[in-house]
């Protein structure tokens, strides 16, 4: 059995075992994690595959500081976040319908596990841009700062993003629930 | 709940997602991995070939031992009737019985008595070559790494001149060639000489707009036209006659031939918040900044609409050109000289599928096929020091301003083009 560190050797010095061993253990993960950001399966394997190769090309610069599965979420997420500015997928949209949102100060009635898979469909209901900071945020970790500069707005606009995209998803979630619970009477 | 419990439990929600992958997806970056490794043997095989080419050339250049002997043949020189003498008994067959070599004239008047015999194997003692002791002879300076066998012999091994154990009429030969070639100097005063020189450049493509910025051009392009100068890159190969003028001839005069291509990666991406309202012709009209308010409950977004000027891509030029330049060599020691030349040339540019940014409506124009004949002031500045006893090989550093801008979009704007080049060059005294 080898150490994940053995395993990152052998790739930088080329091993093909050692890349495929790699790609096994993470892909299942990086590949969810492409699809939560892009939905289209077409660009989910294109960022997925060129994220990879990316990995496999900068594993030398891999400095052990965080996990490796940490150091290539981020790649992974970086290569979504392209893809979907390749596709203007991420130009200005600006949300008009939503007058009547309200914003909650707390949440109530929030279940003990969100289940992920309507989760993940009522997130597609959100404008893009809502979408995005909400899962950089509260998924996957990053700061206002960062979304900021990943995503080139201004920390003010992501963090009204942010609450915005709450709001709408607890929205959307205790509508689904509703519905669930009155299909079951 | 707070906002962070609830970003929490989303979290969770995603904490253990998975979602299984197709085995075409390991497949398509196995091949880029493998092709990658194919493209770093190909570099290297480019090396290879470049490498082996620059020695080939070297090779190419080089004459033979027995050329060079009879391009600067001591037998030719002074002294030469004993050289010649001890030369030729190279034919002699071994005759153990014959009578040993008494005497040896090196220069008039000095005989050595040397009881050895020609082809019989050994080597003659130093003692009875230099009875009087080395430098005991104005006349013969002899250096002192010749001053033991085993210098002598890893000299000429190494100079490549002998493939066999040096006897004693190489060791004479050797000496009178050193003695006697022409040194540094002489072969310097050449008045013919060939000059390959090859080597990368860096390309500088520097923007000049044509029209007036309020009327036609938007007046952020305008303003940030100094902004717009894109470096590329290239490479070029010249081949030029010099002739060697003056009375020292240190001055030179060449004319040659040079092929190059150079390139223009435009990496634009101007935005600008004043958006141009322009009327059927694409005159501007004047210019507005809009501000979109978005109010969701009590929370206010606002954005300023801006226009976007972008264009990413690598435009290529072909360069044939014909350089007169006029040189002055400057010696820096013995073996090395720099040389610092300045001239002008004139250059057939073209290029195909050119596309830049058009100024006026800031969309993007290709253009099929373009060319310009244009001219160019050249300097340069080297350094060369002696190659094997061959030629000369020198580094450069040259400098290239085409004096005709390159105009763009039915002369919208034009691009000044300047090239700084290095490389290699070789040297031949013809």
């Amino acid at each position: 059995m080898f150490s994940e560190q053995q395993v990152i050797e052998a790739c930088i010095r080329g091993d093909r075992s050692a890349q495929e061993a790699l790609y096994k253990k993470f892909s299942g993960k990086m590949l969810a994690i492409c699809k939560r950001y892009l939905k289209d399966i077409e660009l989910t394997q294109e960022a997925f595959q060129l994220a990879f190769i990316k990995v496999f090309k900068h594993l030398k610069d891999f400095s052990y500081k965080s996990s490796l599965e940490t150091w290539m979420t981020r790649i992974f997420i970086h290569e979504a976040i392209n893809q979907l500015r390749a596709n203007k997928r991420l130009a200005l949209q600006v949300n008009i319908d939503d007058p009547n949102l309200q914003i909650p100060q707390t949440f109530n009635a929030i279940p003990d596990q969100f289940d992920a898979d309507l989760v993940l469909l009522l997130m597609e209901k959100l404008p893009e841009n809502y979408k995005i900071v909400l899962m950089m945020y509260a998924i996957d970790g990053y700061t206002h700062k960062e979304i900021g500069e990943k995503l080139n707005m201004p920390e003010g606009t992501s963090r009204s993003y942010l609450t915005r995209a709450r709001s709408m998803l607890w929205q959307m979630y205790q509508q689904e629930m509703k519905r669930h619970e009155s299909r079951r009477i | 709940m707070s906002h962070e419990e609830f970003d929490q439990k989303l979290k969770q929600a995603f904490e253990h997602e998975h979602e299984a992958p197709q085995a075409a997806l390991w497949e398509g970056i196995e091949g880029v991995l493998n092709q990658n490794k194919r493209r770093r043997f190909g570099l290297w095989l480019g090396m290879g070939i470049l490498a082996i080419s620059v020695l080939s050339i070297a090779q190419w250049l080089s004459p033979t031992v027995n050329s060079q002997f009879a391009q600067i043949d001591p037998v030719k020189s002074r002294p030469t009737k004993h050289i010649k003498q001890v030369r030729n008994t190279n034919v002699l067959v071994c005759d153990p019985h014959s009578t040993p070599i008494k005497t040896v004239q090196f220069l008039p008047n000095m005989n050595f008595d040397l009881p050895w015999r020609p082809n019989c194997g050994g080597t003659p003692n130093m003692s009875d070559l230099y009875p009087y002791g080395f430098d005991s002879n104005p006349m013969i300076n002899w250096p002192h790494a010749m001053e033991n066998n085993e210098t002598e012999t890893n000299y000429l091994m190494m100079s490549g001149f002998y493939k066999k154990p040096m006897t004693f009429d190489d060791a004479i030969l050797a000496s009178s060639y050193r003695k006697k070639a022409p040194n540094w100097m002489n072969s310097l005063m050449s008045k013919h000489h060939l000059e390959l020189s090859f080597g990368p450049q860096s390309s500088d493509n520097q923007l000049a707009i044509n029209k007036d910025s309020q009327a036609w051009v938007h007046h952020h392009l305008w303003e940030n036209s100094k902004r717009m100068t894109h470096k590329g890159s290239g490479f070029s190969a010249k081949l030029n006659y010099l002739y060697k003028i003056g009375k020292k001839q240190q001055y030179g005069l060449s004319i040659g031939c040079e092929y190059g291509q150079r390139t223009e990666a435009i990496q634009l991406n101007e935005s600008s918040f004043d958006i141009a309202a322009r009327d059927n012709t694409g005159k501007i009209i004047q210019y507005t900044q809009i501000l979109l308010k978005v109010i969701v409950g009590n929370d206010t977004t606002e954005y300023l609409a801006s226009s976007n000027y972008s264009l990413a891509k690598t435009n290529k030029y072909k360069i044939i050109s014909i350089p007169i330049e006029l040189s002055r060599e400057l010696a820096l020691s013995q073996h090395s000289f720099a040389q610092i030349s300045a001239g002008i040339g004139l250059s057939y540019i073209s290029s195909e599928n050119n596309t830049h940014i058009d100024m006026i409506w800031g969309d993007n124009k290709t253009a099929s096929k373009q060319s310009l004949l244009n001219a160019s002031l050249n300097a340069k500045l080297a350094v060369f020091t002696q190659f094997n006893n061959i030629g000369y090989i020198g580094i450069y550093a040259g400098y290239k301003d085409y004096l005709q801008p390159w105009t763009v979009n039915a002369n919208q704007y034009r691009i000044h083009m300047k090239d700084m080049q290095v490389g290699l060059s070789f040297r031949k005294p013809l």
